[in-house]
């Protein structure tokens, strides 16, 4: 750090060494020495760093303070209570994460099914397979009839639908004739 | 008998009642009070806080809830504007350290919507865009807590140990904190060509 104070012959012999950065912040705080401020007030050197860094200090707490009192105009506080209020990202976050959470359960069930089709083709195979229903399982439990024209005609009635869905045959056929079988 | 014991039974309940309910418009009034004065106040130190309009908005909100639950608890401060400071800072101290702070940041920033404006405050008149733009870039980039020190020492005018206090930390710390910060602040600005 250069001597300037020694130079200058302004200050006694014991405070010729100029204050450090952190010294001249302390004291811009209000912070210091009585021999620190003495120095301050002889050292031109030091005057001159106190004095930007108080600037520095000023201009920043200037820029904030404007810039935030835009968001803040005075008086447009309403006196009423508070009620919880949520910003608009807040809000999107709070709908996206379900819907993200249940994207994860079906890609995570997926990948499970996929695992176990894999583990299925090796030992346990057979075990595996009869304990995986088939859509065709599915359809038989569902769909009790055999007669699947029935259910592919686009002129069935309601009573042939019904029957179908109950598990009966169609008493009534589609040209109209009764089924001899039916009471 | 009976009945001049009902009669003082529901003088007293009367009684009871009225003071109730004197004591609680009082917390409202004092509630009212505290809302209109330090509102203001409260969502500017969230807004540069947290560097969010929409945010800091939800953050004041809730101080105020917190403020007005513990009136109704029957708290009582010798000064609540020092308390709802601390209570702001921390709110925004835990957000920005959530998990979703940085897909938050995402929205409009302080940047963004001080720029928007045409109307310059005189005081800002005096620093140029340079310099104000050098400064909200440094403020950025400081940590959160020399955030919080700078802006509770410097702009909202706290003393070092208040905000020690307040932020519970020591002293010292703050001090270091306010070094830091206000050494980058005037790197910044020396590197601007201010004087």
């Amino acid at each position: 750090m250069t001597d300037h104070v020694r130079r200058s012959g302004l200050v006694p012999r014991q405070s010729w060494r100029c204050l450090r950065e952190w010294t001249l912040v302390r004291l811009a705080e209000g912070d210091g020495t009585s021999r620190q401020l003495r120095h301050l007030a002889h050292c031109e050197h030091c005057a001159m760093r106190h004095a930007a860094i108080v600037q520095a200090r000023g201009t920043a707490a200037a820029v904030l303070r404007a810039a935030a009192w835009r968001f803040s105009p005075p008086g447009s506080a309403a006196l009423d209570l508070p009620r919880p209020r949520r910003g608009r990202a807040q809000e999107l976050i709070r709908l996206a994460a379900p819907l993200a959470v249940a994207a994860g359960l079906v890609v995570a069930f997926a990948l499970g099914t996929h695992h176990a089709t894999e583990i299925g083709s090796g030992a346990g195979a057979p075990a595996l397979a009869a304990a995986d229903p088939s859509l065709d399982d599915v359809a038989r439990s569902v769909f009790t009839i055999d007669d699947a024209s029935v259910w592919l005609e686009a002129d069935a009635d309601d009573t042939r639908w019904e029957a179908a869905l109950l598990g009966d045959r169609p008493c009534e056929t589609s040209d109209g004739s009764t089924d001899p079988l039916c009471d | 008998m009976a009945a001049v014991n009902r009669m003082a039974e529901d003088g007293l309940q009367g009684a009871r009642r009225t003071v109730t309910g004197r004591r609680a418009a009082q917390r409202i009034d004092e509630y009212d009070d505290l809302y209109r004065r330090n509102q203001a106040r409260i969502l500017r130190l969230c807004t540069i806080l947290l560097r969010n309009p929409s945010e800091a908005e939800d953050v004041t909100q809730e101080v105020f809830l917190i403020l007005y639950r513990e009136q109704q608890r029957g708290e009582r401060r010798v000064g609540w504007a020092p308390w709802l400071t601390r209570v702001a800072v921390n709110a925004c101290h835990r957000r920005r350290r959530s998990r979703w702070w940085d897909a938050l940041r995402a929205q409009p920033t302080l940047d963004a919507a001080e720029l928007a404006t045409d109307t310059p405050t005189p005081e800002l008149q005096a620093i140029g865009s340079e310099q104000r733009r050098a400064i909200r870039k440094v403020f950025a980039s400081l940590s959160a807590r020399q955030q919080e020190v700078f802006l509770l020492r410097h702009v909202e005018g706290y003393s070092t140990d208040d905000v020690a206090e307040m932020l519970g930390v020591r002293t010292g710390s703050v001090k270091q904190h306010l070094f830091r910060a206000t050494h980058a602040f005037q790197r910044a600005l020396q590197s601007t060509g201010a004087p």
